[in-house]
């Protein structure tokens, strides 16, 4: 959960990041407030998820699925992972410079509760 | 025009022990009401973006006051305007927050994502008929052939997940599972598990792994309690038909 000070693009960070984009935006206790944010969920969390599959896949193809998310692919993981994600249609998620930009997608609604 | 960010409800007393900062920089407090609390800081009344930085400063605040007390985790982005309105919700749901936090109390969350080989998808049967019939009947047909597949593919899942739950559900207060989010992933699941019991949870894991070797296995966290929170509506999405 926290910054471990590594690579900037780890594997490691990067599925903390979906982890806790996840319980932040899907999880935690609701109050219908003054003011609630609608973020584009389902989009961000498919997107999330097919990240996440494709990492996980990685890790597979080269080490038999076994490696501890503790331990950074090598080299050629993260380019196997980003050529994937590129060929996805929609694609504006694939690492941490173009999730910021979902916040274009953002809505926001006075629920005037 | 300032109002309240909010991280998460706590008991009350003890006071906040630690100097935290939140999004924007701002102090984080407590706005008490009884028995209860919600951590909070200043903020304008506008959205924060959705990226790393600020994901990050809400979950460590969250995290920080963990380490110290349970706290029930909000979700990113609540605002309330007023000091008042925070009072109100805590009145009006004091009930709920004090036995959901009574339920985390000593607890983590750790979550965990099953990957398998999807069974089948090396050989899809060949169709002979569409050769006889028109472009309706081919749609109809391989509607028909996915459905199937889709059928076939939910019920060999649950098998497998069945057995794979159950050896983390014994190893867990509570859990929350979400089956075959994709096709390629078995279930996402969250665990409420005791402190003291989190290094047995990986160790259950690792036997997973061992066990299961034709499936890969995601372990993370210790996280604060996000799927355990809004009571009814945690409720396990697809549950086992079991």
């Amino acid at each position: 959960m926290r910054d471990n000070g590594g690579p900037a693009y780890s594997r490691e960070r990067q599925i903390t990041l979906l982890e806790t984009l996840d319980r932040l935006l899907n999880r935690g206790v609701v109050v219908a407030g003054d003011m609630t944010l609608s973020v584009a969920n389902v989009d961000l969390i498919y997107l999330g998820l097919r990240l996440l599959v494709s990492s996980v896949e990685t890790a597979r193809l080269l080490g038999g699925g076994q490696r501890p998310p503790s331990e950074p692919p090598p080299e050629e993981g993260l380019r196997e992972q980003s050529s994937r994600s590129t060929r996805r249609p929609n694609n504006h998620c694939n690492d941490r410079t173009s999730l910021g930009n979902t916040s274009g997608t953002e809505g926001v609604r006075g629920n005037g509760e | 025009m300032d109002g309240l960010y909010l991280y998460g409800i706590v008991s009350f007393p003890p006071p906040l022990l630690q100097q935290l900062r939140g999004l924007g920089e701002s102090p984080v407090f407590l706005v008490p009401h009884q028995d209860l609390a919600a951590v909070v800081s200043r903020s304008p009344l506008s959205p924060w973006p959705v990226d790393e930085a600020h994901l990050t400063l809400h979950e460590t605040v969250v995290e920080e006051v963990m380490a110290a007390r349970p706290i029930l985790p909000i979700r990113f982005n609540t605002f309330l305007r007023i000091k008042e309105a925070v009072i109100a919700l805590l009145d009006e749901r004091a009930q709920a927050f004090r036995s959901t936090l009574e339920r985390v109390e000593g607890k983590v969350e750790m979550g965990l994502r099953v990957l398998w080989e999807v069974p089948g998808e090396a050989h899809a049967p060949v169709d002979r008929e569409t050769k006889f019939g028109g472009p309706g009947t081919e749609y109809l047909s391989r509607r028909l052939r996915d459905e199937e597949r889709q059928a076939g593919l939910r019920a060999a899942g649950e098998r497998m997940m069945r057995d794979v739950h159950a050896l983390f559900q014994s190893l867990a207060v509570e859990s929350w599972l979400q089956r075959l989010p994709t096709d390629r992933l078995l279930f996402t699941g969250a665990y409420l598990v005791e402190r003291y019991r989190v290094n047995t949870f990986r160790e259950g894991v690792a036997k997973a792994r061992q066990e299961f070797s034709h499936l890969s296995f995601l372990l993370t966290g210790p996280w604060p309690p996000y799927h355990f929170v809004n009571g009814a509506h945690d409720a396990t999405e697809d549950t086992l038909g079991a």
